[in-house]
């Protein structure tokens, strides 16, 4: 009874201690994290949206360039970070959050389009964890512009053929197909070899984020 | 590698050892080395041995974790239950685990994201827990201490060899510097997934096996 007793003083006290050192390095890092996860995110859409900016520039100067160029709308349930014209209004290019089941965990990214709203302007995968070297290279990213992306040897041609693609169909109908072999028309890209089961779960997700899109901005050929 | 850098001995210097630092950090790092003899902890060894910077990265992490946590235990060994031994060794673990991950995500954000769960899962690892068990519950603070740096040391070298050929095989490069130029190497992207990591490994037990001539077939065992 006594042994017992200590065991669980001894288990209480040492938790304590543990729970308390913990709590200390979590409140002295707390900020520092959450501007290190900011920053991410405003580079991850200022990338998505073709706005240049210092890759390493410090958190402040990457804020100040975001905030210059960026403004977050919320259209129906769908957030939309919308670059905007030096004059304050006229939306460029939109850049829309989507995630979903990967292959081996969740995949996060986002799809750009253009003002048209049909139009896609670039597709990123900022977290993801699929096979390295297969389905991993949805992530991939090569120096140089994007006609280089697609000509080198590079894997990041997966996600830089979406560009110029529409995410509706002649219908009006929100469609884009990831196809083995010989994509064709504005609605396919070719899938990657030996990532099937990405290609399939990337292309679900888009879908998922295409139909919200239609159904928040109406946006058709017409538009 | 036998001659190992003095930085853990200098307090054994002092006779604070008793002439047993050395013999300990020989032993954590060479003749019982816990990857390449012991063969303990390959789970992390294989899954972020892709680049020398992750390996190295790695390594801190399990000094860092390895030094404080035989600290801790051996300080509380003679108040501890032995019960309860385990669950009191998993909760001083964590706790160090929990802190380097945090100040990794907080200072060293792209290295946090590129090692993933493999910081976390270092409580898991047995390497820690294995010295904790075997070497802090029965030795006075300051050799636990040069044992769990040992320890680390060990598997940080075997980690960083493991990554050094690992990268330059697979992608041409050294801490992302290029090497092998892409003109007349064609990088063997086997060594950067997983399977190559095997390979690597049982490359590198051999070598041990050879060099310290530990696991030789006893005399009897022969026929």
């Amino acid at each position: 009874m006594k042994d017992n007793l200590y065991a669980i003083a001894y288990s209480a006290v040492l938790g304590l201690v543990c729970a308390l050192a913990l709590t200390a390095v979590g409140e002295l890092t707390a900020e520092r994290i959450a501007a290190n996860k900011k920053a991410e995110e405003m580079r991850n859409i200022l990338g998505v949206l073709g706005i240049s900016f210092e890759a390493k520039a410090p958190f402040e100067d990457l804020e100040a360039v975001f905030d210059k160029n960026v403004r977050l709308d919320k259209v129906g349930e769908v957030k939309m970070y919308r670059y905007l014209a030096a004059d304050g209004e006229t939306v460029q290019a939109t850049a829309v959050p989507f995630a979903g089941p990967g292959l081996w965990g969740p995949i996060r990214g986002f799809l750009s389009l253009e003002a048209d709203m049909v139009t896609i302007r670039g597709v990123t995968f900022h977290e993801q964890e699929e096979t390295p070297g297969l389905g991993g290279e949805i992530a991939a990213i090569c120096p140089g512009n994007h006609d280089e992306a697609m000509a080198l040897d590079c894997p990041a041609w997966f996600r830089h053929q979406f560009k110029g693609k529409r995410i509706v169909d002649a219908d009006n109908k929100p469609a884009i197909w990831i196809v083995r072999g010989g994509a064709s028309g504005p609605n396919e890209v070719d899938a990657m070899t030996g990532a099937t089961m990405t290609g399939d779960k990337v292309q679900a997700m888009l879908k998922e984020i295409i139909v919200k899109i239609v159904a928040a901005t109406g946006a058709s050929d017409g538009r | 590698m036998a001659d190992s850098p003095p930085i853990a001995c200098a307090p054994c210097a002092g006779g604070l050892c008793g002439g047993k630092g050395k013999e300990t950090l020989n032993e954590g790092i060479w003749k019982s080395n816990p990857i390449a003899i012991q063969v303990l902890g390959v789970c992390s060894a294989l899954a972020v041995t892709n680049r020398l910077e992750n390996s190295l990265v790695m390594g801190v992490a399990l000094i860092f974790v390895c030094v404080g946590t035989n600290l801790f235990v051996s300080l509380l060994r003679d108040v501890t239950p032995r019960r309860i031994r385990m669950i009191a060794e998993v909760a001083i673990i964590a706790t160090f685990v929990i802190v380097f991950d945090q100040i990794l995500k907080a200072y060293h954000w792209e290295m946090s994201k590129q090692l993933g769960p493999y910081v976390g899962l270092i409580i898991t690892n047995c390497i820690v827990m294995g010295r904790a068990e075997a070497f802090a519950l029965q030795n006075p603070p300051i050799v636990a201490m040069v044992d769990g740096f040992a320890n680390g040391v060990g598997y940080a070298i075997v980690l960083a060899i493991i990554g050094f050929f690992r990268e330059l095989i697979g992608t041409g490069k050294v801490m992302g510097e290029t090497i092998l130029s892409g003109d007349w190497y064609t990088p063997n992207q086997f060594m950067i997934l997983a399977p190559g990591a095997f390979v690597a490994l049982g490359f590198l037990i051999a070598l041990f096996n050879v060099l310290s001539g530990a696991n030789k077939p006893q005399e009897e065992d022969k026929r």
